[in-house]
């Protein structure tokens, strides 16, 4: 089904997946650093200080720009224990639930990291061993989890107007 | 309406979520989400689903999850991984059920460098789960070890729940450790076990294999080593102080890719697929961790661990009466809640009340742990059938539930066997530390 | 009013009954029960450290318990505290609040409740006897903070940073040689067990830590309440750092009757040898503070009065 709804909004399906492979590109970069600090520690006595935050934001970046491809992929883990009994309509109704719900608890998630990325531009918030600006990232949380949102959004107006095309 | 109550309409209204196909994730942050807000009102609840999400995206910790499952993606998309099963294939294919059995082994040798269930899981399950369907095991049967296997992540030393156990209750790290050995074996042999009886009730969830001449056995060592070395350098590693566990995870994952890439094993476009499946499968575990982060909170704040440590020394059950019910708690709790925050939770609760009791605190460790462990595999939410799921998404989540529990009940025999006999877990502890 | 305090330590922390069971009192009692405050330990509120700061602040919780460390950005004034020699374990308390002038403008978006210091940073060893600056030489050496990375670095040694839970292991496999931190780690990290030697009696860091107060959570309060509040977070500064001490004493003392390990008071030579090492630390993160507008050179001086 994901694959029909991808093939409907063509320059969605293509854009998570190129937000996918940034998210790759950043695992593969924090994967080289991990490898460059434990060589560098451990061969040349001279370790990366600060370069677990260097990782953790890292990380905030793999993860944020992979959720809109984990979503339209259908990949968040579901229990599917009663998926027989519910029938076609029982899915389709608990699918709008899903995503009705996700829409409002994303759209709280989304505009609080609005103001996080506001107040720590302001504030001019840093990392503690590195001075990294700590902003941009909360800005990355912004863009996943509200894409993520969209997403789902989308996917209800899509099940609403099952023949119709998105205007 | 009470605190307790509101508490309890959270966890009803994240099971009815759960059963709706709600995906986990979202079932745990709406839960936790709304349920705050119904305790402290809005601002609260957002502050939380805001703290709580780049905590957990943010978290050192957790890095070794996709640097753990990308190692996997790479050696199994490289064909490291058949290798290694081809191996174990030629040792103990032809004993029924012989590859869940390896896949158990695996599973505890791993355990052995990582304090994480979820990582054992991954990095064995990559590797077990389609070898296993290539040999036609069922598919309750391959996802079942895995699942099960890898909760001795959480066992066998290094542990996450000893770390967090000791630092609770101020008890040595080092003891928690050496309890944890021979629990460990037992478990692994009970798994072990579980599998013959399966396969004996039932030949054809692992049938076994033909049998391998002693000479292809040593060949195929050769189709192994790339991984056998990789493991052996990274895991190697830890214990001889070279690397962290998140060190090794990344080194290791880096070195599976140079020898991938230099064997020609692997082309660009097979490298962009093993990448892909990485983030997809790690940033789901991501989500659900940070519904678990929002969810736990709620739970602590409408003081229903609380309330049930209070009705507990009010029953006036005796030792060992209480004890059971505090283990059947644990199960109750453990369908629904992740291991860290129930240990977190429940410890600070119970611990007083076990060692008021009489029993040993090393010796509770151990028990707390298993039982915790039993918690990742039983449903609805079980980290580690998820995880299994997410490296097995034709499987229905009703079959690996399933083919769960016949390790489930060799947990529960362990249970029994460490009550009876507490010497497995404190003969090593005493015995090294007097 | 019941008033939240969330906590990231253990349940079985001094701090539960001895500072935050004292505060929960004192508060009941000047407002005649108006106001209460529960305790949430172990992080039932959320267990990251870093993220305490911003739980008092979007209230979460009404109180927070956490280390101005965590969020060092926010508090480059109050974290000259830090610096070596700049204040001693006994008189760091009092310093701070007798010079609050200097650091208050760092506590505007969060009210400050109660704000007291660690026992003075000793090195925790985990195979290699540190009794000279020489021994340092090349030790790779956690450290808590920034400041205190730069003073490792001026006594030779390799500062590095790695967060807390892994430090038990990476003491004992090897892959760090030592911890700078206080002797309360010898129980509640658990160092003892993998650090053979401590290494004390130099200027190495003081660490500051506070208890936040939402900033609404405080203003709804009635002038009476608030006067009593700013007067309890006070007390609860002094007894707090008392805890602390106590705590010190208590692991030193744990850390000695521990078979085979050796705690090392370096000579006053010795000690002077660190500390002339470490004395151009002060200066340089004074001139950088300074370089950013911070009225660092005075509030430093006043401190060490
Ligand atoms: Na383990
Ligand atoms: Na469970």
């Amino acid at each position: 089904m994901t694959h029909k709804l991808g093939a409907r909004l063509k320059w969605i399906s293509r854009a998570d997946i190129w937000l996918a492979t940034i998210a790759c590109m950043v695992l593969a970069g924090m994967m080289v650093f991990v490898f460059a600090g434990a060589i560098m520690r451990y061969a040349f006595n001279a370790p990366i200080h600060g370069g677990n935050e260097v990782l953790e934001l890292a990380s905030v970046a793999a993860v944020m720009f992979s959720v809109p491809y984990c979503t339209t992929q259908d990949a968040h883990v579901r229990i599917d224990l009663l998926d027989g009994a519910l029938g076609r309509i029982g899915r389709a109704l608990t699918d709008f639930m899903y995503r009705a719900i996700g829409v409002v608890v994303l759209w709280f998630l989304t505009k609080s990291y609005i103001d996080r990325t506001l107040d720590a531009y302001e504030f001019e918030d840093v990392t503690n061993m590195l001075d990294i600006q700590i902003w941009p990232f909360y800005a990355l949380i912004v863009f996943g989890m509200g894409l993520y949102g969209v997403i789902l959004a989308a996917q209800i107006v899509w099940s609403l107007f099952p023949k119709g095309t998105p205007s | 309406m009470s605190e307790v109550t509101i508490g309890l309409f959270g966890i009803a209204g994240m099971f009815v979520l759960l059963a709706l196909r709600v995906p986990v994730a979202m079932s745990m942050l709406a839960a936790g989400f709304f349920g705050t807000w119904a305790l402290h009102g809005e601002r609260s609840a957002v502050a939380v689903l805001s703290s709580e999400t780049f905590s957990a995206v943010s978290s050192y910790s957790l890095i070794v999850i996709p640097l753990f499952i990308l190692m996997g993606n790479i050696a199994s998309a490289a064909g490291f991984s058949r290798g290694l099963y081809e191996l174990a294939y030629a040792w103990v294919g032809r004993f029924r059920g012989g590859l869940a059995s390896a896949s158990i082994l695996g599973c505890a040798a791993f355990s052995a460098v990582s304090g994480s269930s979820v990582a054992t899981a991954v990095t064995i399950g990559r590797v077990a789960i389609p070898e296993m369907n290539r040999y036609k095991y069922s598919s309750s049967m391959a996802t079942g070890a895995v699942a099960a296997g890898g909760t001795l992540g959480f066992l066998i030393p290094p542990s996450t729940g000893f770390v967090l156990y000791s630092i609770l209750t101020e008890q040595s790290l080092g003891r928690l450790f050496m309890a944890g050995i021979l629990p460990g074996i037992l478990l692994t042999l009970l798994f072990v076990g579980a599998i013959l009886v399966t396969t004996t009730l039932d030949p054809k969830a692992g049938p076994h294999g033909e049998v391998v001449p002693m000479r292809q056995r040593f060949e195929r060592l050769i189709g192994a080593s790339p991984l056998i070395s990789v493991i052996f350098i990274s895991i190697g590693g830890i214990y001889a102080g070279v690397f962290t566990p998140v060190e090794a995870a990344g080194v290791g994952a880096f070195l599976v890719l140079v020898f991938a890439v230099l064997g020609r094993k692997l082309d660009l476009k097979g490298i962009h697929t093993a990448f892909m499946d990485t983030v997809k499968t790690s940033t789901m575990l991501y989500v659900i961790v940070i519904g678990a982060g929002i969810f736990s909170p709620f739970l602590a704040l409408t003081g229903i661990p609380q309330s049930l440590s209070d009705m507990l020394s009010n029953l006036g059950l005796g030792a060992l009466g209480t004890l059971i019910v505090i283990l059947l708690a644990y199960v109750v709790l453990g369908m629904f809640m992740d291991a860290l925050s129930m240990i977190v939770i429940t410890i600070p609760i119970v611990f007083p009340i076990i060692v008021s009791l009489g029993y040993d605190p090393i010796w509770f460790g151990v028990i707390a742990v298993i039982v915790i462990e039993m918690g990742m595999i039983t449903p609805p939410v079980g980290i580690n059938v998820f995880v299994v799921k997410a490296i097995a998404p034709n499987v229905p989540m009703g079959t690996i539930f399933r083919g769960v529990l016949p390790f489930w009940i060799a947990m529960l025999v362990a249970l029994v066997l460490l009550i009876a006999f507490p010497e497995i877990a404190l003969f090593i502890p005493n015995s090294m530390f007097g | 009013q019941e008033m939240k305090l969330a906590d990231f330590l253990p349940p079985q922390h001094a701090y539960q009954e001895q500072v935050y069971g004292v505060l929960a009192e004192k508060v009941a009692e000047a407002t005649g029960g108006d106001v209460t405050i529960k305790v949430f330990p172990g992080g039932a509120l959320g267990g990251n450290p870093v993220e305490q700061y911003d739980r008092a602040l979007n209230g979460v919780a009404e109180i927070a318990f956490s280390l101005q460390g965590y969020t060092a950005s926010k508090f480059p004034m109050t974290l000259m505290v830090e610096l070596p020699g700049v204040v001693n374990e006994q008189n760091a308390t009092d310093a701070l609040w007798d010079n609050f002038e200097y650091i208050k403008d760092e506590y505007k978006r969060v009210h400050l409740l109660s704000l007291w210091t660690n026992g003075e940073n000793v090195l925790y060893t985990r195979d290699k006897a540190v009794r000279s600056l020489a021994d340092v030489k090349g030790l790779k050496i956690r450290v808590p903070s920034k400041n205190a990375g730069l003073v490792v670095e001026s006594w030779g040694g390799v500062p590095l940073s790695m967060p807390m839970p892994e430090i038990y292991n990476a003491l004992q496999t090897g892959v760090i040689d030592g911890v700078l931190i206080d002797s309360t780690a010898t129980y509640a990290f658990r160092f003892g067990e993998v650090a053979k030697y401590v290494t004390a009696g130099m200027n190495a860091s003081i660490s500051p830590f506070a208890l936040f107060m939402n900033r609404d959570a405080y203003r709804d309060l009635t002038d009476e309440q608030q006067a009593a509040f700013d007067e309890i977070g006070r007390e609860i500064s002094t007894i707090a750092n008392k805890v602390q001490l106590e705590g010190v004493a208590y692991g030193r003392k744990l850390f000695i009757d521990m078979e085979d390990n050796e705690w090392i008071d370096l000579s006053p030579e010795a000690a002077a040898e660190f500390n002339a090492a470490s004395a151009q630390v002060i200066e340089d993160v004074v001139s950088e503070a300074e370089a950013k507008g911070l009225n660092a050179r005075a509030f430093v001086a006043a401190l060490q009065e």
